[in-house]
């Protein structure tokens, strides 16, 4: 086998993979797994009786039932899926930012590209079909979910050899992303959302009303939240070409202030859509912050056990 | 202003220094690539006036630091009467202090000789004179052998020389300006510094003054004289009337002074009414006697048919006749 991919950190697999990453809702995958199906197969798990109609396997007949009331029902299991999961990639220029304090000098793509390889590894390991769309002003590397060791070569390959490039037009081009995406499964999009935030709310609106469930990996590098600059600055537009000449220590606080503002209103606008909303600072501890986040999820689903169920509502 | 070492004031070019740093500094920047530039961006246009006002306010006090440190290493000094050394100092100064003592600044107002106010401002002055300046006290019957003479005084011997020059009576003698300014210039082309103020307490009586005199104070104006005369007399006396003409001595003798006291009394104002005008009382005049050819007025008759044609007795009489 070659070298290990130098995405697939140590430090934060050993952290994230014993937590484990389960769907909240159903999921629709080809072979058995841990995450929960709105179809109906073997599994130990009773789910209803429906009334018999010819055509219907006899097998299937539920013997008991008719030797204590003399009617012919069905009797069905909840199926237990594995889970399909697509990771939508910001490869936008402004994610090339490595900020002088991120940890082990990632740039937000870099950090990104970690995230999604441990994720990927973490799902892989639970025979989960993953797939991966980088995009930037329209979907470039699309590979569609498979639950293979090829498949997981191929998107570490895809991630390594990603260079980030052109504008963030987040909100349209996962439109055209989801329309890639047939069924029902899990979305992981990790982007600095530097971006027009309504169009992304409408696209992630309309990825959540095909039935997927969203994960948002909110990634953004210290010193763009903070503004920790002593020096007289030329900002330069990383996405384009203009320049703004300033004094960072003299609007810092109202900087900080308008990033808090921007990050709390993803936040809410993600918590009253049903959406995850993680953010992550490259500056930070990255496995750290993605367990913190799966051990939430994990007591978020004991406690909401039960909801969702299968055939259960799609938002 | 006064600084002991003015040549220290050139640093003044650094108060410039924070502009030209701040200029040095925006050539010397970092340039970062940045992404949230829309966040930036509204940063910047919300805080722009306040971001320019802590700016300005910023520069104001980096000079004001740098000038106020320059300032003191040129010794900037303000002495008691920091005010008047303001105004009216220009460096170090001889000061002639000249009070009028002839007899009319005996006169006494309000219970208060003009020579009182005079000694009382005088001494004043010399009190808050500084130690820098020297100093010439005089009166103008003894300006050829003055109290003090360009003299710098500590503040004890200011003391006493003010209470010596509040001590001063009347003397009797009458001024003659002409006489005293041309000594006066004199005195003052020898004086040790090149500023140089005259200080003259007078009652400004017409009595002394020639064109003699207004030629001497003309020179001294171009010698570069500050001349301030300080009037200490009493505007109009109004009304004075003799209330008593004495002899001190009772018999008069040939070629012996002999003195007269005279008592003004000055207590009565002044009519302060407006003259009668003469042209006025013509036209009054001329008024009458038009209404009396018009004739009564109608509306004073009205309703005593009977008088509107009555003649004054003394007419109807001489009619009849």
């Amino acid at each position: 086998m070659a070298q290990p991919s130098k995405l697939l950190d140590p430090a934060v697999l050993a952290r994230i993979t014993p937590l484990g990453f389960k769907a909240a809702r159903v999921v629709e995958g080809s072979i058995t797994g841990q995450h929960r199906s709105p179809m109906h197969g073997v599994s130990p798990e009773f789910a209803e009786h429906r009334e018999y109609a010819p055509g219907d396997d006899v097998k299937n007949l539920d013997w008991k039932v008719w030797a204590k009331s003399d009617r012919y029902v069905i009797k069905r299991y909840e199926e237990e899926s594995n889970l399909r999961c697509t990771i939508l990639l910001d490869a936008s220029r402004s994610m090339q930012y490595a900020g002088k304090d991120a940890q082990g000098g990632r740039s937000k793509f870099e950090a990104a590209s970690t995230i999604a390889a441990c994720m990927m590894q973490l799902l892989m390991k639970q025979r989960d079909a993953v797939g991966l769309i980088t995009i930037d002003t329209k979907p470039r590397a699309v590979l569609q979910p498979k639950a293979t060791s090829r498949q997981a070569a191929q998107i570490l390959d895809t991630l390594e050899s990603t260079r980030p490039g052109g504008e963030t037009e987040l909100g349209p081009v996962i439109v055209r992303a989801a329309d890639q995406l047939r069924r029902r499964g899990m979305v992981l999009v990790l982007s600095d959302l530097l971006c027009d935030l309504d169009t992304l709310y409408q696209s992630l609106g309309k990825l959540q009303h095909n039935g997927h469930e969203i994960v948002v990996f909110h990634i953004l590098d210290g010193e763009e939240i903070d503004l920790p600059f002593n020096d007289s600055i030329i900002f330069k537009d990383i996405e384009g070409s203009e320049e703004i000449f300033g004094e960072p220590w003299a609007f810092r606080k109202a900087y900080q202030k308008a990033m808090n503002t921007f990050i709390g209103e993803v936040t809410t606008r993600c918590q009253s859509t049903g959406i995850d909303h993680v953010l992550i600072r490259t500056d930070q501890d990255l496995g750290q912050a993605l367990a913190q986040y799966l051990h939430r999820r994990q007591r978020m689903s004991a406690t909401t056990a039960g909801r969702g169920r299968i055939g259960g509502s799609v938002v | 202003m006064p600084f002991l070492a003015p040549l220290l004031l050139g640093g003044l070019v650094f108060a410039s220094a924070p502009i030209i740093i701040h200029l040095l500094n925006r050539r010397r920047f970092k340039l970062v690539e940045w992404a949230p530039m829309r966040y930036l961006k509204l940063t910047l246009r919300t805080n722009r006036r306040r971001l320019q006002l802590e700016q300005w306010i910023l520069l104001a006090i980096r000079t004001l630091v740098i000038l106020l440190l320059i300032f003191a290493a040129a010794r900037f000094y303000l002495t008691g009467n920091a005010a008047a050394a303001w105004l009216s100092l220009g460096g170090r100064t001889s000061r002639v202090i000249l009070i009028d003592d002839s007899l009319s600044m005996g006169l006494k107002t309000a219970g208060q000789s003009a020579l009182d106010r005079a000694t009382d401002q005088a001494g004043q002055l010399i009190e808050t004179l500084g130690t820098q300046d020297a100093l010439t006290v005089a009166t103008t019957s003894t300006l050829t052998a003055p109290m003090r003479r360009d003299s710098v005084m500590s503040s004890d011997e200011a003391a006493a020389l003010a209470k010596q020059v509040r001590d001063l009576t009347p003397t009797e003698s009458a001024n003659n300006w002409a006489a005293t300014l041309a000594s006066l210039g004199d005195l003052l082309e020898g004086a040790a510094h090149s500023n140089k103020e005259v200080r003259l307490f007078t009652d400004r009586r017409a009595v002394g003054w020639s064109a003699e005199a207004a030629e001497q104070a003309n020179r001294l104006v171009s010698l570069g004289v500050r001349l301030v005369i300080v009037d200490v007399g009493q505007g109009s006396e109004g009304n004075a009337s003799l209330a008593s003409f004495d002899q001190s001595a009772g018999v008069a003798l040939v070629n012996t002074p002999i003195h007269f006291v005279a008592k003004i009394d000055r207590r009565r104002p002044a009519v302060q009414g407006r003259l009668r005008d003469p042209r006025r009382r013509r036209r009054r005049n001329h008024r009458q006697a038009a209404r009396h050819r018009r004739g009564p007025a109608r509306h004073r008759t009205q309703g005593q048919p009977h008088l509107r044609h009555a003649r004054p007795a003394h007419r109807r009489a001489a009619a009849a006749r």
